[in-house]
């Protein structure tokens, strides 16, 4: 089964990729025409959408929002990482599941959820809604981002750094947080990429003002030119460098934190156990996965 | 509460805050809105079972939810079949490419929603990719103009989304699992494929059955692919919930209809339990692998 | 006990010029070898001899670069692992997980499609093979190690197989229950008849269970012999220090063709000529320690350090150059000796070896 295994690999591959490539290619479109054949390169696409002062005020508001709520998920995420790592809580499996419910859920959902919450409460959509909505959306990933990295950590350096002297903070800071940190900052370029992308629940929770792909999704209405194409290639960019970045932070992480011995008996198998697949673990999973294998 | 574990109490509070008050409450909220009076754009707080009654009574919610639950079902199918087929060969038959193919995968979960939806528009268009693709090759005369604009477009992109993230949930099991079965199943007289079903595919189940339910709720769900591709009869309930509360503000009828799309596919999921344990397929052991 | 001098019949499993690499590595060099019906075979070496790439070509489970394998005069080399008559006992057992006792155990008979009735008989003439009568509904994850492991040779054995293969299956068990099965592995084998091919590193394993011995390195047999003769008549330095423990020191051929060391004649070595080195092979039981007026042969030293087993006490001395390990069972309540001592030698125990001498003095 192996060659035609690989051709449908990579066919599948292609699929995945084509409407993005598509996208991209049609930014660069010279004429408003969003089909065949191909006239271009040609910038003007880009030139008209920088110069769009409601593109700016998107660009600028979607900067701030991923940065609030990114920030606020770095640390809520973080700590309850650390505390349900290293201590056995009564809560712990429930607050585990209960923390993944908001990407378990159609945006839909969780969207209709916020907006009436906000509206029994007396808030206003505003950005100040979505960058609560979007700390909640992205709390998950950091939590499975930062677990994932914490399990890789053998716990007995932390308790070998508390034997010989240091407090629980010294030895978190001087142990295990120099290990831990490519997992901590990949979660926060996964969030803040995250974050740039949302557009389910933030169409629901946003009022008169535009994220990004809340400015995107107007326009698409409005215009059928390569105007979209262009915005949307410089979404893309910011999405897709942030997954590169986060997902080669993971990667680091894995690798500094793997220690083996070099007279270690082998045998035939390898495999390195890791928890069987709880309910809603997309992401903790995909930040986990590179590596899972020695090598 | 054990004073050696107070640290942990401490340390989870902010996010036992944010859950209780940004996750369970609003899903409350909903809920709870769900059964009250509408009113332009808010509600009464008077309970009523008016618009859940509305949703059982009219025949329109119906058709929207069955063809929503219709769209989930194959989405997530050849979700769950496309990406099984690119995790086996990642984990199985990849060599020195494995580590790319799985990074080009993970990429493209993260890589976008709302764009690569409208992508499709161009790919599948009149002037689009395919139909030039197919005038070129003299396949067609005329481009073809059902490409587009109908529930299988919708289903189309959905798995575009949908398959990198079937495709890695299963691959992390398949990673796990001990070579020795499948040699010890070859060995005991099995060849390939009899190793595969009988052993392969029981020990993964669990992880089919979660990355399917994953995609089910979700593509069900959408509000937004529909409105971009589906066209007339591409509609899908979430868009008339959508419509419900930004267009015509009655706010319970439309969380009636979100907790009922919910609701339904909930007890698909369930169906399909029951029939993966009864097929073998979610043996109870599985899980010791 | 089956035989060495199967010479009459044909080899149950004939392997030839067996050859395979990994990229720039070379697992297996040109094998040859040959397993007589019956015999309990064991595959013995350092990790990373070759002898697991060995079994599992044998199995069909790797593919070699050059070579055949017969079972049975027939030639099974392009045969997938399905379709040759042989079955295998991996290290962690590999029970499926999602199946009870009696469907892992029934699991190759279901695939040959024997009928209900017999399946159900054969499974439980397996299981009583294997002292595990009634575990039938059991689930993988509820047995002990040992248990675990008998059930993958009940489901491997109820095949009626033509070789069983064994790839380290005891490695896993405690050391008690590791003894336990090796008794049960003999008994096994004693009862069904079935040739085994066994590989452990563990040499006195080997020693234990084994009809014949094939000590591989590096890809190839260094020795193959049943395990007295591999002790008593080792091949090689490699040899004699897997196998038991070993001193090896330099003697040199004198006028008479007999081999000298500090002294005392050790062998003989008819042909040699004079002045030439010889390896000499000294097993701790031909040496004794003493402390004064030792009876002759024997070679004054220095102890430099004891160790303590329990049941003996083992000393490391200085004799020249070389340091030897000697074991002295007597009792010490007040601490080992230290300082002076004489080592007697039992020379009729000694062995030359046929392999040069090492260049560099023996210390451990």
């Amino acid at each position: 089964m192996r060659r035609p295994g690989g051709l449908l690999a990579w066919g599948l591959i292609a699929f995945l990729y084509l409407p993005v490539i598509t996208l991209v290619v049609f930014a660069f479109q010279e004429s408003p025409r969003l089909g065949l054949p191909f006239d271009g390169p040609s910038l003007r696409w880009f030139e008209a959408i920088w110069n769009d002062a409601g593109f700016r005020r998107a660009l600028w508001a979607s900067v701030r929002i991923a940065t609030a709520s990114c920030s606020v998920a770095l640390v809520v995420a973080t700590l309850a990482a650390l505390g349900l790592r290293r201590y056995r809580l009564r809560y712990g499996s429930a607050l585990s599941v209960a923390a993944v419910v908001p990407i378990a859920l159609p945006g839909l959902l969780v969207g209709l959820a916020l907006l009436t919450y906000f509206s029994s409460v007396g808030m206003r959509p505003s950005l100040t809604t979505v960058v609560i909505a979007h700390t909640i959306y992205v709390t998950p990933y950091v939590l499975m981002v930062v677990t994932s990295g914490l399990e890789q950590l053998d716990p007995s350096i932390e308790e070998a750094a508390r034997d010989l002297g240091a407090s629980p903070w010294q030895a978190f800071w001087r142990s295990t947080f120099p290990l831990l940190w490519p997992a901590i900052l990949g979660a926060a370029v996964l969030a803040f990429a995250l974050s740039f992308d949302e557009f389910l629940i933030t169409l629901f929770v946003i009022g008169g003002d535009s994220t990004l792909p809340v400015f995107i999704w107007s326009r698409m209405r409005r215009t059928i030119d390569p105007s979209v194409n262009a915005v949307a290639t410089g979404l893309l960019t910011i999405v897709i460098t942030g997954a590169v970045t986060a997902l080669s932070l993971a990667l680091m992480a894995r690798r500094r934190t793997g220690v083996s011995y070099a007279d270690d008996a082998d045998s035939t198998a390898t495999a390195v156990p890791l928890a069987p697949a709880q309910p809603g673990e997309p992401v903790r999973v995909a930040a986990g996965v590179l590596g899972s294998e020695n090598g | 509460m054990n004073a050696s574990n107070r640290p942990g109490y401490a340390l989870t509070a902010p996010l036992v805050g944010v859950v209780l008050l940004l996750v369970v409450a609003p899903l409350a909220v909903f809920l709870l809105y769900s059964v009250l009076t509408p009113q332009p754009f808010s509600v009464q707080w008077s309970p009523t079972f008016d618009s859940y009654r509305r949703v059982a009574g009219e025949r329109v919610w119906w058709n929207l939810i069955a063809g929503s639950v219709q769209v989930g079902f194959i989405t997530a199918v050849v979700s769950v079949v496309l990406g099984y087929v690119l995790a086996h060969h990642i984990a199985f038959h990849a060599g020195r490419s494995k580590f790319l193919l799985l990074g080009l995968t993970a990429i493209s979960i993260l890589g976008g929603y709302l764009v690569r939806v409208y992508a499709w528009r161009t790919i599948l268009g009149t002037h689009g990719v395919v139909n030039t693709a197919l005038l070129r090759l003299g396949l067609i005369d005329e481009p073809l103009r059902w490409l587009l604009f109908n529930r299988w477009a919708v289903i189309v992109a959905l798995a575009n989304i949908f398959v990198p993230f079937a495709a890695i949930v299963i691959y992390a099991r398949l990673a796990n699992l001990q070579p020795e079965h499948v040699q010890a199943a070859r060995d005991l007289g099995a060849n390939a494929r009899g190793a595969f079903r009988l052993v392969t595919l029981p020990l993964s189940g669990r992880a089919v059955f979660l990355a399917f339910a994953f995609v089910f709720l979700l593509s069900a769900a959408d509000y937004v692919t529909p409105q971009l591709l589906g066209g007339a009869t591409g509609a899908m309930i979430g868009v008339a919930v959508q419509d419900q509360f930004q267009r015509v503000g009655n706010w319970p009828l439309g969380a009636a209809l979100g907790f009922t799309i919910f609701a339904v596919s909930a007890v698909c999921i369930a169906g399909l339990w029951l029939v993966m344990r009864v097929a073998g397929l979610l043996p109870r052991g599985g899980r010791h692998a | 006990m089956a035989t060495l001098d199967a010479a009459a019949s044909t080899p149950l499993v004939e392997v030839k010029a067996l050859h395979k690499e990994y990229g720039s590595v070379c697992a297996l060099q040109k094998l040859e070898l040959n397993v007589n019906a019956g015999e309990f075979l064991t595959l013995l070496g350092p990790s990373g001899c070759g002898k697991t790439t060995l079994l599992r070509c044998i199995a069909g489970l790797e593919t070699s670069t050059a070579g055949r394998i017969l079972i049975d005069g027939r030639d099974v080399t392009r045969i997938p692992p399905e379709r040759r008559p042989l079955n295998m006992v991996f290290q962690r057992y590999a029970l499926f997980p999602h199946l009870n006792v009696f469907d892992n155990v029934a699991f190759g008979l279901r695939l040959k499609k024997v009928a209900k009735e017999e399946r159900r008989g054969r499974v439980h003439k397996a299981l009583e093979l294997v002292h595990l009568p009634g575990y039938e509904r059991r689930m993988p994850h509820q047995l002990s190690g040992g248990q675990a492991q008998r059930v993958a040779l009940a489901r491997a054995l109820v095949n009626e197989p033509k070789v069983l293969l064994l790839d380290e299956p005891l490695a896993a068990l405690d050391r008690k229950i590791r003894q336990f099965m090796q008794d049960e592995l003999r008994d096994i084998h004693r009862r069904s008849g079935t040739t085994f091919i066994y590989v452990t590193h563990d040499q006195d394993e080997a020693m234990a269970m084994s009809d014949r011995i094939v000590l591989m390195r590096d890809g190839r047999i260094e020795q193959m012999a049943a395990p007295g003769e591999m002790y008593h008549h080792p091949s090689s330095q490699f040899a004699a220090g897997f196998i038991g423990d070993a001193n090896v020191v330099t003697g040199r051929v004198d006028a008479g063709g007999h081999i000298a060391w500090q002294g005392v004649v050790v062998g003989t070595q008819p042909g040699a000529s004079t002045g030439e080195e010889r390896a000499v092979l000294l097993r701790p039981e031909a040496l004794r320690v003493c402390a004064d007026d030792p009876l002759s042969p024997a070679v004054a030293g220095e102890i430099v350090g004891s160790t303590y087993f329990g049941f003996y006490w083992l000393h490391h001395i200085r004799v020249g150059d070389d340091v030897l390990d000697v074991r002295d069972f007597r009792r010490w309540s007040d601490g080992p000796p230290t300082g002076a001592c004489w080592i007697n030698i039992d020379v009729d125990r000694a062995v030359v070896m046929a392999d040069q001498p090492p260049t560099d003095r023996q210390e451990h």
